[in-house]
């Protein structure tokens, strides 16, 4: 799996794992695969997805901020479910995404 | 719809939450522990930075938070305690329930229960990033510390390859490290820009008066002569100091450089720096403009205190421990009989001080519920005093003034105990 924001060598846990389950998602119509028990929103943004939603309000777009539930500005579509909070939600096999236009994700993976 | 019933319910599995369920599940008591994080341990998995203090830039120490919760987690798990997680709580209502449902609600399982019957509920929910308001804050790729350090800890993504720090504070310096340690370029720890609603250092000599006091609290025999020689100290060092920062950890610390906006620029973010004057004011042209991937921001803490108030439970705003707290007893029970509070809901302090406060909850419930007998409750409660205040004179102060605070805390509950009589029966 190629991410660009992947850390391979930790200051102190050291390198990874050399063998990592996956498991494979979609985001929109982008077929990928993110690492097993790892965070959605952690599994976007290896991605160089930030962009998870739009406000209700402004329409100016939103992502993770405080990054342990509490703020609710991560909420994406998962499998057709609103206001699931990607960073406190692991990935799972087959795990549908559903994200507003402009995230990055378009054209990916095609 | 099932409900669960156990003698007590602890509300979150950080070093708190799991300390106290290891104890009572040990005397013989069913114990059932939530926390909507998919994993146990609460922050201590995000936990693995250079500890704060004197030397840290010198001979840093490393905490590794990620062993510690896994060591807490099984020494519960073998006591005999329940522990779920992916399980948010809703509400605590006396008598005492817990209505509880999925953090996930797009996972479609049969097998959780709804909420929780229990004779006795332990709040332990810990503490959360004071946001750090500005212009551009809600841009996304602008998180908070906490979050920068999950990313790097607990996942293994890095927040980007060019990073802004702003806030200067000790998480936000950790981070700063800990990002510099894993190759990212740490353009510079600066200050927030000053606004009504940021209450962290905006001005250079607030900062560096700050800062000496953090990492050297009582150097000077006492916390008020500490106070006065750093603020000397920090009069003379924003003078001297240079605009341009100098570099501690693999990371530069200004400040006397301010934030002001953060922009979006394709593909990342834009964030335009000022210089400061000693005392706040800007200097003319001297903005410049960052290109940066991400931007961290860390304002502090406050405790985590929602589900107190939906028991009803008294607060009290302490500044000295954090902001709002629940009111409790030095043996962390709360003037609502059964609804105990244990970690940083009670105050900011550091993993250790939680776990011990956690443990000491646990004995004073342990009597509540009839586990100790009254000869062996008094001793036990006694050396769990001693064990959080061992804890308390090893951690960092994240809160300088903590002591104060823990003081002004003991006589509200004193003076609780006699204006709410009909709370203690």
């Amino acid at each position: 799996m190629f991410d660009t924001l992947r850390l391979t060598v930790h200051p102190v846990l050291g390198r990874r794992p050399a063998i990592r389950r996956t498991v494979r998602i979609m985001i929109n119509e982008w077929a990928t695969e993110a690492f097993e028990g790892e965070s959605l929103a952690a599994a976007l943004w290896s991605k160089g997805i930030v962009a998870l939603r739009h406000d209700e309000k402004t329409m100016s777009p939103r992502g993770m901020y405080c990054g342990i539930g509490h703020c609710f500005e991560c909420r994406v579509t998962v499998d057709g479910v609103n206001d699931v909070r990607a960073c406190i939600t692991p990935v799972r096999e087959g795990m549908r995404v559903t994200l507003p236009g402009g995230n990055g994700a378009e054209g990916r993976g095609k | 719809m099932t409900i669960e019933k156990a003698d007590l319910a602890v509300i979150g599995a950080g070093p708190a939450g799991l300390a106290a369920a290891e104890e009572i599940s040990r005397l013989g008591g069913r114990v059932v522990v939530l926390d909507e994080a998919p994993v146990p341990g609460g922050r201590l998995p995000g936990q693995i930075h250079p500890e704060p203090g004197m030397l840290a830039f010198v001979r840093p120490r490393w905490s590794n938070g990620a062993e510690r919760a896994q060591v807490l987690y099984q020494k519960a798990l073998k006591a005999g305690a329940k522990i779920l997680c992916g399980l948010s709580a809703w509400a605590v209502l006396p008598g005492w329930f817990v209505g509880a449902s999925q953090a996930d609600p797009s996972l479609l399982r049969r097998d959780v229960p709804t909420g929780f019957e229990a004779k006795a509920v332990l709040l332990a929910t810990g503490a959360v990033q004071k946001p750090l308001p500005m212009p551009g804050w809600t841009l996304p790729g602008v998180i908070t510390a906490g979050a920068a350090q999950t990313l790097i800890n607990v996942h293994r993504v890095l927040p980007g390859r060019r990073v802004a720090v702003i806030g200067i504070e000790p998480l936000a310096l950790s981070t700063a490290h800990l990002m510099a340690a894993a190759g990212i370029h740490v353009l510079g720890v600066v200050l927030p820009p000053s606004n009504h609603f940021i209450d962290v250092p905006v001005t250079p000599k607030k900062a560096l008066k700050n800062l000496g006091v953090a990492v050297s609290p009582n150097f000077f025999k006492s916390f008020d002569r500490t106070e006065k020689v750093m603020s000397l100290f920090s009069s003379l060092a924003a003078k001297v100091y240079p605009v341009h920062g100098v570099k501690f950890g693999g990371f530069p610390l200004m400040p006397l450089r301010a934030a002001q906006v953060i922009k979006p620029r394709p593909p990342g973010k834009e964030v335009e720096i000022v210089s400061l004057a000693p005392n706040g004011m800007i200097r003319p042209n001297s903005a410049e403009r960052w290109q940066v991937d991400a931007v961290v921001t860390s304002a502090g803490l406050h405790p985590l205190v929602e589900l107190a108030q939906t028991a009803g439970c008294p607060l009290a705003y302490v500044d000295d421990l954090g902001g709002w707290v629940p009111v409790h007893s030095p043996e962390m029970e709360t003037p609502l009989p059964g609804l105990f509070v244990a970690g940083s809901i009670t105050g900011i302090e550091g993993s250790e001080v939680a776990e011990a406060q956690g443990r000491l909850a646990a004995i004073n419930i342990a009597g509540c519920l009839g586990f100790l007998k009254q000869g062996s409750l008094e001793y036990k409660l006694g050396s769990a005093h001693k064990e959080v205040e061992a804890a308390r004179a090893q951690a960092f102060p994240f809160m300088p003034r903590l002591r104060r605070g823990r003081r002004i805390l003991s006589h509200l509950w004193a003076k609780h105990r006699d204006h709410f009589p009909d709370l203690n029966p």
